[in-house]
């Protein structure tokens, strides 16, 4: 065969190679394009970061029920990249119809940008209230110039886990709803035990996402900034008194060291309960599937009972309080089926908790259950653990609002500006308070000068 | 029939100097073809997105925007640049990491070559050694560092104690230590690749004037000063080269072990370039960042070629 026929054939057999190698070769209807399927049935397609195994009960069960509508579900890899990844795409005008966002500020940013349709002609159309659906918390976290823009479908509410035979062999009595945060640190002291590598201690919160909570329940909705957002409220008494706190329990002993965090990794919530269920510590501060799913793993298979109970407050009498996060779905300003991509978005996050929001072992948003089955499927899967009571966890978790305010996160705002930044700087100058590089007083002093000047060159 | 014969020879001539002609137009095309997938992705992947990148960097652009939120904004990028104390802290880190992990890989590098290039005991072994960390993952090189280094109860700081060292160092939990602490695994990590290089440049040196200099009475330390050093100086000039570029793009070891921390100590450019772009969305600001980068790596590499007659022995 001569030189330029060879030469021929292996440049067409890369160039095939790699045409191939981009293809889309998934098991799709005839088209993914946002428009109608083959058989003539609306298409609608889902972006998300969880993984196909989680989403396929909830893909195959929308499909069955829904005669007009085929449901597509598209997994974006879950990294750091994730956002950014969905933003290009979102401008690239992908065909898109549902999709999801990790915070409010993504939130904001993609509506400023117009990248998201309006939901609340479509909730009145459906004869639906925000608010009486959701809540008023989430309501007014998600209203933008006076707009809704996503519909929550899974709720994180926090609470106290602890480790039974640890107070038992330590003997304190097991913690009771309306405690303090004086008794916690009490506990936490008096649970801590032992030396070196061994040593259990009272808890092991990550430092960079916990040393604000007491600021936060303290000072409500967008903690982080000043009323009208054109300054950062870290000069507020509660940042200071927040961080001393944790800083303190650090010193005393009755918190993990941050600078043990790394070898093992703790700066993953995983790897701390992990550590949790091998008796590593006493306590810590957690949502609905740090319990009922970790703790059903067979890697975390531990002898011992876990308690729950609501966060602690203040001082005696004080409302209960808890903190209150959520993921939720926007509808894309380009989709090509919006009532179609509405009626998804009612299914997943109203309708059919069972299957879709249960399977993450998260809390369903919406205010009421669709039928007693659902509702019995959800607590058996959400709040259902071996070693846990089902009430104890139901209580302290799925109480109304009424009875536990839901403060939302601290990085659950309204205002929005400069956010990430701020909270990037805001890690720097924690991390060295318990690297012991800083004192609390001089790092909230920085903080407080580094995030005005972000949020003053945002503005 | 002279004047036949000599139009015979310049037909022949000009016959084969057209088939030569075609052959080489041949050979061309063929290695066109070869190349051309190749070049196309290089065009698209790489040198269509760093003229971008140049452009991009006198816009202020938030990826999140889309196309119509590019706005022109001159050099206010690179003002800001300067004005800023973090990105200013990330050149210092960059240019400390370079300073001090360059010689050092260098060194290291040439000095196991010469050990290894003598017949030694089990060489391929500790060669392969020396190479392993190398090829490894940089995700797992960190996590296994990040282990020696535990401050409380890593295998380091448990030796220095045990010697009598009460002062130990944090290494990644002390501003003072974590960038020495990364630029140590920076050099563990870049010494086997240019051992290589070494030893495939040692092997070019004759022997005949090792047997030379022997006969004239020089050791061993003269040999490799006056006749090893320089005649592997070429394999030098490129291992410098590359050693540089490498180090002024450390990214990855911060990431994983790091990420810029303790407050700013171990802040590099590459990686400020990733928080302000994939962090930040602040496409233009980041690529502003990066063009800096690039000038700082130009101006030291051509300060290198154009100072490289004085000591390269080409031979």
């Amino acid at each position: 065969m001569n030189k330029k026929l060879m030469s021929i054939i292996l440049a067409a057999g890369m160039a095939v190679g790699m045409m191939a190698g981009c293809g889309d070769f998934s098991d799709q209807p005839e088209t993914s394009e946002g428009g109608t399927t083959a058989d003539g049935k609306t298409e609608v397609i889902f972006y998300h970061w969880t993984p196909i195994p989680e989403m396929e009960l909830m893909e195959k069960t929308f499909n069955e029920t829904h005669d007009d509508i085929h449901l597509t579900y598209k997994p974006i890899p879950d990294s750091p990249d994730a956002m950014i990844k969905m933003n290009t795409m979102l401008m690239a005008n992908e065909p898109m119809d549902v999709t999801s966002q990790w915070s409010t500020d993504h939130l904001q940013l993609r509506v400023e940008n117009n990248l998201l349709e309006g939901l609340d002609q479509y909730f009145e159309k459906n004869g639906l209230d925000y608010a009486e659906v959701f809540g008023s918390a989430a309501s007014e976290i998600t209203t933008i110039n006076g707009y809704h823009y996503s519909m929550p479908y899974a709720n994180k509410l926090y609470a106290v886990m602890y480790n039974k035979s640890i107070f038992d062999e330590a003997g304190v009595a097991y913690p009771e709803e309306g405690w303090t945060w004086d008794e916690f640190d009490e506990i936490a002291k008096k649970v801590s035990s032992g030396e070196g590598v061994n040593r259990v201690y009272g808890t092991c919160l990550m430092p960079k996402e916990t040393w604000y909570y007491r600021a936060s329940l303290k000072l409500g909705l967008n903690a982080m900034y000043k009323e009208d957002g054109s300054a950062s409220n870290f000069d507020d008494p509660a940042f200071l008194e927040s961080l001393q706190w944790l800083y303190d329990l650090q010193e005393a002993g009755a918190q993990k060291p941050f600078n043990e965090f790394a070898e093992a990794s703790l700066d993953a919530n995983a790897n701390r309960t992990a550590l949790f269920y091998k008796g590593g510590y006493a306590m810590d501060i957690v949502p609905t599937f740090n319990i009922s799913n970790w703790g059903s793993l067979p890697d975390n298979a531990h002898d011992f009972e876990v308690g729950i109970v609501t966060m602690p407050v203040e001082k005696k009498g004080d409302p209960l309080q808890t903190m209150y996060e959520f993921s939720d779905l926007s509808m894309v300003a380009s989709s090509k089926n919006k009532d179609a991509a509405f009626e998804f978005m009612k299914w997943y996050c109203i309708e059919r908790p069972d299957v879709c929001v249960a399977e993450k072992y998260m809390q369903p948003t919406a205010s009421y259950f669709p039928s007693e089955e659902i509702e019995q499927i959800c607590i058996d899967k959400i709040y259902s653990c071996e070693g846990v009571s089902t009430d104890e966890m139901l209580h302290a978790f799925t109480s109304p609002e009424s009875e536990i305010a839901r403060i939302p996160g601290f990085k659950f705002t309204t205002i929005a500006t400069a956010q990430s930044e701020v909270v990037g700087e805001m890690d720097k100058q924690i991390e060295q308070v318990f690297f012991n590089e800083k004192t609390p007083e001089e790092a909230i002093k920085d903080l407080k000068a580094n995030a005005d000047e972000l949020i003053a060159k945002a503005k | 029939m002279a004047t036949a014969t000599k139009l015979d020879r310049h037909a022949i001539t000009n016959l084969n100097r057209l088939v030569a002609k075609r052959s080489i137009r041949r050979s061309t095309l063929i290695g066109w073809c070869f190349l051309l997938p190749s070049f196309i992705g290089f065009v698209i992947f790489r040198f269509l997105p760093i003229i971008c990148s140049f452009l991009l960097g006198f816009t202020e652009w938030n990826l999140v925007s889309g196309f119509s939120g590019i706005r022109f904004a001159g050099i206010d990028n690179f003002i800001e640049l300067f004005h800023n104390d973090t990105f200013l802290t990330s050149l210092l880190n960059t240019l400390q990491y370079a300073v001090i992990v360059v010689p050092f890989t260098v060194a290291l590098a040439l000095i196991f070559a010469v050990i290894i290039n003598d017949k030694i005991h089990c060489r391929s072994l500790v060669r392969l050694m020396i190479y392993m960390p190398y090829i490894s993952s940089m995700v797992a090189v960190a996590m296994v560092w990040t282990s020696l280094y535990s401050p409380n109860y890593g295998p380091i700081n448990s030796v220095l104690k045990s010697i009598g060292i009460e002062n130990v160092p944090g290494w990644i939990t002390s501003s003072n230590s974590a960038l020495p602490a990364l630029m140590i695994i920076g050099v563990w990590q870049a010494v086997g690749y240019y051992m290589v290089l070494f030893i495939a440049g040692l092997q070019c040196i004759p022997a005949s004037l090792y047997e030379a200099a022997e006969i004239d009475g020089a050791n061993a330390i003269q040999c490799f000063f006056k006749i090893t050093i320089p005649m592997v100086s070429p394999t030098t000039f490129f291992v410098l080269i590359n050693c540089i570029i490498g180090s002024f793009n450390v990214f990855t070891l911060v990431k994983t072990m790091t990420t810029g921390g303790p407050g700013d100590s171990t802040m590099v450019t590459v990686y400020y370039v990733y928080e302000q772009a994939v962090e930040y969305n602040k496409i233009g600001y980041a690529c502003s960042a990066s063009i800096i980068l690039f000038l700082f790596v130009f101006i030291i590499t051509f300060i290198q070629l154009k100072f490289s007659d004085r000591w390269v022995h080409e031979g």
